[in-house]
């Protein structure tokens, strides 16, 4: 084949050219640390890559979202472990004793009522921004009885009775702890009750805005207290949290179906000691009550714990998963350092091997110097 | 007996005839390293005379330099628009589409923890609004490269007009040429320059007559050059799809619409970027804008917000393009239906349904994820530019081994050249010197 000097020149630029872009190829690589700087480096790698950071992504979040949940599920674990005991306490009451003495019922009576008291204030345990019992109204509180006036329009007054009460009083309080009005009511069945209050003391007078409690007092036709407990004004629902692909972990808050029977056991009690003369039937009848609402309250703790166990589970199983991801990407994304530095070692070398054969090329001698 | 009359005739025609063949020689080397010269080389018969003055030339070789020349054109270009697309497309960095979409589900999952949140809300639609941003960005950057695309093309037509017309002119040249007997190697060589040009930028026919005049068409048949007229190309708005149209003037007027036909050269690339990739990567990005669009404000218009209020939309627009986050929600996340009945602030079910979504095979006839599917138009995009920038390497290769075969032909060598000096300056000298002793033999006639 017939070859110009002009031939050889242009190829050996080409060949430089090449040779460079080779180096800087390499010297890419090597700056990155990765293997995959563009799509078309490794297209079904490109694509592996982004599917893999995303099931990474989803599933830190998913951690995320275990994690928060275990803290309330401590947070509930906590309350219900202090309601138990509390209950437990109501159900070992001596009745032998309180059917003797007057002044020990009497005793038994305000502890008890103290006891109420702490399992309502236990029910409305806040969490975060809202309530832990709440079920999905989580910025209402679960248990209270008192009512909003406001712009003289007064919140009717909810409450729960145990049995039909032949008369009912209900005395309102101003935030002094001074009785503003009393209100009598007769003939009510057994459940839910809700009654409206027009805003006005006795005198008849609109009371000033503001937040007002009550007290209700029941009784039955033949003049023996009727068990009266706070209704629960939360919603229904439940707690919940995405732990996994399609996978929603579900624990209920819903602080009525939790606490009202608990709440109107204890009630229950208390309404049978307050009784004028001992009845032991109706004292053992209620202490029955508070044995099934401790058993029912025993399922829900199984529930919870239930719970935790699958939270515990998830939890190790993303992690696992994290791990596993985070070591695939990196093999996917990452380059071996040595072994691009060794290549692009060899490049370079390629390269200057083109330049001095260029030079040689270029300093040939021709026909002209030699005649 | 031989006349002196007729031997000095003999070394003098010998004289001019080895000064003509050192011109020759001399001009090889004088365009050693011109581009597009092709060297000529004389033809002495007994005379001697000068018979012809050839121009060395492979009429295979021109022709393969053509085609892989409008090959080299296609992919070269192609391969150069093809580098800004995949950037569009490019999230080694951690950001972009895949990324700010992982986000926005993770909002989601986040939301459903507490969906009374006003900080995870607030978050959510910053997450929103980065998704729809990256969205934006890359249909605008790809209808960006499009317009580069189409600018390129109106340029190139530009360009075409500009090089028939200069053939038509050269033919014209040539034959004026021929017909006064004048050495007309240089105008072809012009020639054959242009049509070289012309094939970089767009696909033809070329046939050389016997003067050496050149028509040349499109690959359809259709006349670009034809002896001195030359037929200009132009660009069309389409009305269906508002890009332009390749067009060729008939000669009667009309204007026929010629893309379809184009398949090598600048023109060629241009169009397999814009109609081919292009498009069908704006079509799968408005097809992904769409489905996120439509799924997700159909769930939100189905729950109920932090307020108890029916919900709103999070996204206006419908694709691509114009997919941006409603401005009511942006200044008040609460107006999120995180919730599907009525005001419970704890109620998170719609959240949970759109969290969902990133699983659902929403994609693809029913096939893939959003993310997979977007994932899915990577790999393509990767593969594409790959497979064009491959061809742009082989093409090359191949220009670059026919360019060799041609200058292997006509390019000068300077050693031959530098010999074939040599051989005629003896030449000339051996004539002179002959010239020298008749002179010495007619002194001797003369003076007896």
């Amino acid at each position: 084949m017939r070859v110009t000097r002009k031939m050889m020149v242009e190829n050996m630029v080409r060949w430089m050219f090449q040779k460079a872009e080779r180096i800087q190829e390499a010297g890419t690589v090597s700056g990155s640390g990765k293997k995959v700087n563009r799509p078309s480096d490794d297209s079904m790698g490109a694509g592996r890559i982004l599917a893999d950071r995303t099931t990474l992504s989803r599933t830190a979040q998913y951690q995320s979202n275990i994690s928060r949940l275990g803290n309330w599920v401590e947070m509930d674990n906590t309350v219900l472990d202090s309601v138990y005991e509390i209950l437990q306490e109501v159900e070992s009451i001596n009745m032998d004793q309180a059917e003797g003495d007057q002044s020990i019922r009497e005793e038994l009576t305000a502890s008890l009522e103290y006891m109420y008291g702490q399992v309502v204030d236990l029910a409305n345990t806040r969490y975060e921004s809202g309530y832990l019992y709440s079920g999905d109204l989580s910025s209402t509180r679960p248990f209270h009885n008192s009512s909003l006036v406001s712009g003289g329009t007064a919140q009717d007054l909810l409450f729960d009775l145990g049995d039909a009460a032949s008369s009912v009083a209900i005395e309102i309080s101003d935030s002094g702890g001074n009785v503003v009005r009393t209100l009598n009511l007769t003939g009510l069945s057994a459940g839910a009750q809700t009654v409206s209050w027009d805003g006005l003391d006795d005198l008849g007078l609109a009371v000033a805005d503001g937040e007002y409690e009550y007290v209700v007092t029941a009784e039955d036709a033949s003049g023996d207290p009727v068990a009266a407990a706070h209704t629960y004004r939360g919603g229904a629902g439940d707690k919940e949290a995405l732990i996994g692909d399609g996978a929603v972990l579900r624990i209920n808050n819903d602080g009525g179906d939790i606490f009202g029977d608990v709440l109107m056991s204890v009630a229950g009690v208390i309404a049978s000691l307050k009784a004028d003369s001992y009845d032991r039937t109706a004292v053992s009848q209620a202490l029955d009550h508070v044995q099934t609402a401790l058993a029912d309250l025993e399922m829900e703790m199984v529930d919870l714990s239930g719970a935790g166990t699958r939270l515990e589970n998830a939890s190790e199983t993303r992690s696992q998963t994290l791990l596993l991801y985070e070591n695939k990407l990196s093999d996917e994304e990452n380059c071996d350092a040595g072994e691009v530095a060794v290549e692009l070692q060899t490049r370079e070398t390629a390269y200057e091997v083109t330049l001095e054969t260029t030079a040689l090329i270029l300093q040939m001698s021709n026909l002209f110097d030699r005649i | 007996m031989v006349s002196l009359g007729s031997i000095m005739n003999t070394s003098v025609s010998g004289m001019a005839t080895y000064q003509t063949a050192i011109a020759v020689s001399s001009e090889n080397v004088a365009n050693a390293d011109a581009d597009g010269y092709t060297r000529q080389s004389v033809l002495i018969i007994s005379g001697p005379e000068v018979a012809d003055v050839r121009r060395v030339y492979d009429t295979f070789c021109a022709k393969k330099v053509l085609e892989s020349n409008e090959d080299q054109g296609r992919y070269e270009t192609a391969a150069k628009y093809m580098a800004y697309v995949e950037a569009v497309f490019d999230e080694s960095s951690g950001y972009g589409i895949s990324a700010s979409l992982n986000e926005f589900w993770n909002g989601w999952s986040e939301l459903v923890n507490d969906p009374s949140d006003m900080a995870a809300r607030a978050d959510l639609v910053a997450r929103a609004e980065s998704l729809a941003g990256y969205i934006n960005q890359a249909a605008l950057s790809l209808d960006d490269i499009q317009k580069e695309v189409e600018g390129e093309i109106s340029n190139t037509v530009e360009e075409i007009n500009d090089l028939t017309a200069k053939i038509a002119a050269l033919n014209r040249d040539i034959a004026y040429a021929e017909a006064r007997g004048h050495n007309t190697n240089s105008l072809l060589d012009q020639v054959e320059s242009l049509t070289g040009q012309l094939a970089e930028l767009v696909d033809i026919q070329v046939q050389t007559n016997d003067s050496g005049q050149v028509n040349v068409q499109l690959s359809g048949g259709r006349s670009l050059v034809s002896g001195s007229t030359s037929r200009e190309m132009g660009t069309s708005i389409d009305a269906a799809t508002g890009l332009l149209n390749v067009t060729w003037q008939d000669g009667s007027g009309g204007e026929v619409d010629v893309t379809g036909q184009i398949k090598g050269g600048v023109l060629a690339g241009c169009l397999d970027v814009r109609d081919e990739y292009i498009a069908a990567y704006k079509q799968s990005l408005d097809d992904l804008a769409g489905t996120l669009i439509n799924e997700v404000n159909a769930l939100l218009l189905s729950g109920y917000d932090l307020n108890g209020s029916a919900g709103v939309e999070l996204f206006l627009g419908a694709g691509a393009d114009d997919i941006s986050v409603n401005p009511l929600i942006s200044d008040d996340p609460s107006l999120i239906a995180a919730g599907s009945a009525g005001p419970a602030v704890g109620d998170g079910t719609i959240a949970e349904g759109i969290a969902a979504l990133s699983d659902a095979l929403l994609c693809g006839g029913g096939s893939s994820t959003m993310g997979d599917n977007y994932a899915a138009l990577v790999t393509r995009v990767g593969s594409d530019v790959r497979s064009i920038s491959d061809f742009s390497e082989y093409y090359a290769g191949l220009a670059d081994f026919y360019a060799d075969c041609r200058e292997s032909v006509s390019g000068v060598s300077l050693d031959e050249e530098t010999a074939r000096l040599v051989l005629y300056q003896q030449g000339y000298e051996a004539c002179a010197r002959v010239i020298e002793i008749l002179q010495e033999i007619m002194d001797t006639a003369i003076n007896m």
